[in-house]
């Protein structure tokens, strides 16, 4: 396959028809490949440390066969409909109808939204605490599809002034 | 050892071993001659670069052992030095370590074959993905994270380490980066991998740093003067927690310091209490974070408020890397090790000029390696 269109074609990968498909549908690691040797890598090594886009590829246009002629517009990712204020909406409602919820947060939480941007604030408490995250992962968290850790070790939940509150943060649990 | 400096500006790496190693030979009034045998340490280059370093002093053809043990490479040098002659096999062995490095973060040289990480990648994989940012920032920068998560820590508080690692290396002529820098000017420089910032990341730096290690027997025989003697030395690597754990902290060779700092502590019979001033590895700000509380200096989980106190400081409990450590310092892989050692002669001495701590009778030194290896070592004041 030679489509890529790149400044200056400097890094070379080469790997097994099947591990590529496992790859760029998210199942195979990039670096796990490479460490197991099942990637090779030449040219520009460090170039290969940024592979995460190749793990983003859309299912679809994967499976598509290769012999295809190139498709226009599929597509990388599934479009993502703002949800940051269905989510403080419904998070509002749960936290009038249970205050004790909010309670037990104990802190002035600010939520900024990125990606559309969308700032929510709840004082629940004396504590200060900003949390940062993009609409499509608040959306995730609200679906119970990911948690507070695992966005915040994943590096996707920033966290700035106390931190605390952050293990008491159930109340966005099942919101959907 | 020489003046650290960023990478494309420093002489070779034959160059700034040779200057180190006669800096030393002239420190301990002992002749090249001597020398029985040279352990070399570095990280990157062809193999026995050792001997082409060794050689600019001297060619007597002595036996001469390269090692290489990733970012703890220099007290590797010194731990085999300190064992052979601890060992009764030598009187006077030379200790050396240099790093001639590139510009950017460290990478991977050997692509064709079995990263010698992998396991460790593999945890961070697990925990926290793997992205583009540094690797090693990613490996040490996820330990700060999960510290943040179980502790509550505060951003500023990581940053505060890089506060005081600046103001101390602004008394270092041999360090690299001696500007001070505010807290708000350390947060403020670019992200790399939160919770760090630039400026909380140890710069690729070139250097070399020298030791000369003898009995006691050597050192009374030949009249040598201000000698520091090693207490105790330690060396761990890896146990199965830094695997199979699911944590990045353990990953990052946390309990290969607690283990190599309890057996120092109890071979040499002093404790943490007794210390007066520590060079420790801080790589990374989260690193040093993590290793207060590895060598016991605080409570697990006291670090934000030994930190908030001033423990680490001037003035402290501590006097926690007085050089500038391998932030401000700069970190050449091979020679950090034997720098760390440098400096904490110099204070067991009183010859550390203006950052000189007060009294300085015991030191403690901390060298890590991921991969790994993890070397922790206690001096004193030697009564020759």
């Amino acid at each position: 396959v030679s489509q890529a269109v790149a400044p200056k074609a400097d890094c070379t990968l080469e790997l097994s028809d099947a591990d590529w498909l496992e790859m760029t549908s998210g199942k195979a690691d990039p670096q796990k490949l490479f460490a197991t040797g099942k990637l090779k890598i030449s040219g520009n090594v460090m170039a290969s440390q940024k592979l995460e886009f190749l793990k983003k590829i859309d299912r679809n246009s994967v499976a598509a066969p290769v012999a295809a002629a190139p498709v226009s517009g599929g597509g990388a990712t599934a479009a993502h409909t703002p949800m940051a204020e269905k989510v403080f909406a419904a998070l509002t409602e749960r936290l009038q109808k249970n205050p004790q919820l909010g309670k037990e947060v104990d802190a002035k939480l600010t939520i900024k939204v990125k990606n559309p941007d969308f700032t929510q604030t709840y004082e629940l408490g004396k504590a200060n605490t900003t949390l940062t995250l993009s609409d499509e992962d608040l959306t995730a968290l609200a679906k119970g599809q990911t948690t507070v850790k695992d966005l915040y070790m994943h590096g996707q939940l920033r966290v700035d002034g106390d931190l605390a509150p952050l293990h008491r943060l159930g109340i966005f649990n099942k919101l959907f | 050892m020489v003046k650290f400096s960023k990478p494309g500006a420093s002489d070779g790496y034959e160059v700034m071993a040779g200057n180190a190693i006669r800096d030393a030979l002239k420190d301990a009034a002992v002749d090249f001659k001597e020398i029985e045998q040279a352990y070399a340490g570095y990280v990157f280059g062809d193999s026995t670069c050792g001997q082409r370093a060794v050689y600019t002093a001297g060619v007597t053809g002595i036996p001469v052992v390269n090692v290489n043990n990733n970012c703890s490479t220099g007290s590797s040098a010194l731990f085999m030095a300190r064992q052979v002659v601890e060992g009764g096999l030598a009187e006077c062995v030379l200790a050396v370590g240099f790093e001639q490095m590139e510009k950017g973060a460290l990478g991977s040289k050997f692509t064709d074959r079995t990263n010698p990480l992998d396991k460790h990648v593999d945890v961070m994989n697990k925990v926290q993905g793997f992205n583009q940012a540094p690797p090693a920032a990613q490996m040490f920068g996820g330990a700060g994270r999960e510290y943040r998560w179980k502790y509550g820590t505060k951003r500023e508080t990581f940053a505060k380490i890089a506060e005081k690692a600046r103001k101390h290396a602004s008394k270092n002529p041999l360090a690299v980066f001696r500007e001070v820098l505010s807290v708000e000017q350390i947060l403020a420089s670019d992200e790399v991998f939160d919770p760090l910032t630039r400026f909380q990341c140890c710069p690729p730096t070139c250097g070399a740093a020298a030791a000369i290690v003898c009995s006691s027997e050597f050192a009374k025989k030949k009249g040598i003067s201000k000698a520091v003697q090693i207490m105790a030395q330690s060396m761990k690597t890896d146990f199965a927690t830094s695997f199979d754990n699911d944590s990045m902290i353990k990953t990052c060779g946390f309990d290969m310091a607690v283990a190599a700092a309890k057996e120092v502590y109890e071979k040499s019979g002093v404790g943490p209490k007794d210390v007066d001033v520590v060079e420790l590895h801080d790589c990374f700000t989260t690193n040093e974070l993590l290793t207060y509380e590895a060598l016991g200096l605080c409570p697990e989980g006291g670090a934000e408020k030994f930190i908030l106190e001033g423990d680490n400081t001037y003035g402290g409990a501590f006097v926690t890397n007085p050089s500038g450590g391998l932030l401000s310092k700069g970190h050449p892989l091979g020679a950090t090790g034997l720098a760390q050692c440098a400096e904490l002669v110099w204070q067991l001495r009183g010859q550390a000029g203006e950052r000189q701590v007060e009294g300085a009778e015991i030191a403690l030194q901390h060298n890590l390696g991921l991969g790994g290896a993890a070397v922790v070592t206690m001096y004193k004041r030697a009564a020759v």
